[in-house]
């Protein structure tokens, strides 16, 4: 009775043992493998009829549907890291009063309520903080050709757009042509920005007037 | 392969050796088991290569002679695996760079008979073959970086056996179990055929009355 009883704990233990070391995934993620990067772009677009751009030192931030402008450090090295990679595909970055050919916005949007990010609604929100007029195009909307849906969110994201100013004129719109969104852990880090952008940059080759 | 031969060399023993009858008509059983599973198939070509080291199952079984048994039985398999990062091309012109972790557990709920071929004789060792069938409560979960997509569901399972039960008491009545299985579970969603998988066990039939 006694050895029965001793197999039977022993068995029950080690099999609990066993499947009780079930791996978490989430815990089994650094920072940077816990990070999503997507992009998306316009397939109308032909990117290599683009040849300057303009980017603005500030970044757009987006808190549940608030809007405002801001510039810190870690901001600051994301738009550094957006112009490194622009100028090395080829892109000249001039002024916003010279004409650019695409306008570069970042953008970081913090979201709390339910998992859905879609670009059209955001792009409502646009007007509050990038006015068209900003770009010389006053009275113009944004218009994105296309949305999508994103994962559940709990903490913030970084997008980097590119607006079509060549031809907005003739569209009548500032044309959303390009889509790059981080989502993850540790976004918002100085150190890893020109990693992340860089990220984008590699998975969208497409991206270049050279 | 191996454990076939293994399994080969015990039944030639079983037959060398006199010991008494395992388990009596009437008895009611338990196995406790745990297990390890080698996706197959869609779940190894399509999902997860990693072989699961994280699985039990148990079942009460009803003994109507010495050598057949009906049991209701409950399992458990967990799978994980990560892939590093690699760039995924998405609907449309949507690209997506993320680190992918592939999850996926597993609970059979399964009627299952067994069948000893030597049952009643005093074999020491005693070889089974068995069949089950029932549900499969299947928790798919990918993971794209710290973002996941998944929900449970059911899907119908069956599966064969073969092993053999030492007993180690002087009654005889309480056995080790030793064994492997075939498991099949036609899963047609999230770009897979199957969830089939080959497992071996190790555990412990003992009487409850």
């Amino acid at each position: 009775m006694r050895s029965k009883f001793a197999i039977v704990t022993t068995a029950l233990s080690m099999m609990i043992a066993l499947v009780s070391c079930s791996k978490d995934p989430l815990a089994n993620l650094t920072e940077e493998e816990s990070r999503i990067y997507i992009t998306n772009y316009d397939s109308t677009a032909q990117f290599s009829a683009y040849k300057t751009f303009s980017i603005s030192d500030t970044v757009a931030v987006i808190n549940n549907g608030q809007g405002s402008k801001q510039s810190n450090a870690t901001d600051l090295a994301f738009v550094n890291a957006v112009k490194q990679n622009l100028q090395a595909r080829g892109f000249t970055q001039v002024s916003r009063t010279s004409n650019p050919d695409l306008a570069v916005n970042v953008s970081r949007i913090y979201n709390t309520s339910a998992g859905v990010v879609r670009y059209n609604d955001y792009y409502d929100y646009y007007g509050n903080f990038y006015d068209p007029f900003y770009y010389g195009y006053g009275g113009f909307g944004y218009y994105s050709p296309y949305s999508y849906a994103s994962y559940s969110v709990t903490e913030g994201a970084l997008t980097i757009d590119l607006l079509d100013l060549k031809n907005a004129r003739s569209s009548n719109r500032i044309n959303v042509i390009f889509t790059g969104l981080i989502r993850g852990s540790g976004i918002f880090n100085s150190s890893t920005a020109g990693e992340q952008v860089k990220t984008i940059f590699d998975q969208s080759p497409y991206l270049k007037t050279l | 392969m191996k454990t076939i031969r293994i399994i080969g060399l015990l039944v030639v023993f079983a037959t060398a050796v006199n010991f008494a009858v395992a388990q009596a008509p009437g008895r009611v059983t338990m196995k406790l088991n745990y297990n390890a599973a080698m996706p197959v198939g869609s779940l190894k070509n399509d999902y997860i290569t990693n072989t699961s080291f994280r699985g039990a199952f148990g079942e009460i079984g009803y003994w109507f002679n010495p050598k057949v048994s009906l049991g209701l039985g409950v399992g458990y398999q967990s799978y994980y695996q990560k892939y590093g990062r690699q760039v995924y091309k998405l609907e449309d012109n949507q690209t997506v760079s993320a680190v992918l972790s592939n999850t996926l557990e597993v609970m059979p709920v399964t009627i299952n008979g067994t069948y000893l071929p030597l049952g009643g004789s005093e074999a020491a060792v005693q070889p089974y073959v068995s069949v089950g069938a029932g549900l499969n409560i299947v928790n798919y979960r990918q993971y794209l970086g710290k973002f996941s997509d998944g929900k449970p569901n059911t899907a119908f399972t069956a599966n064969a056996g073969a092993g053999v039960f030492i007993p180690v008491n002087k009654s005889k009545s309480t056995s080790i179990q030793l064994g492997a299985s075939y498991s099949m579970t036609p899963y047609t969603k999230n770009g897979l055929t199957s969830l089939n998988n080959v497992g071996v066990n190790a555990g412990v039939i003992f009487p409850l009355k």
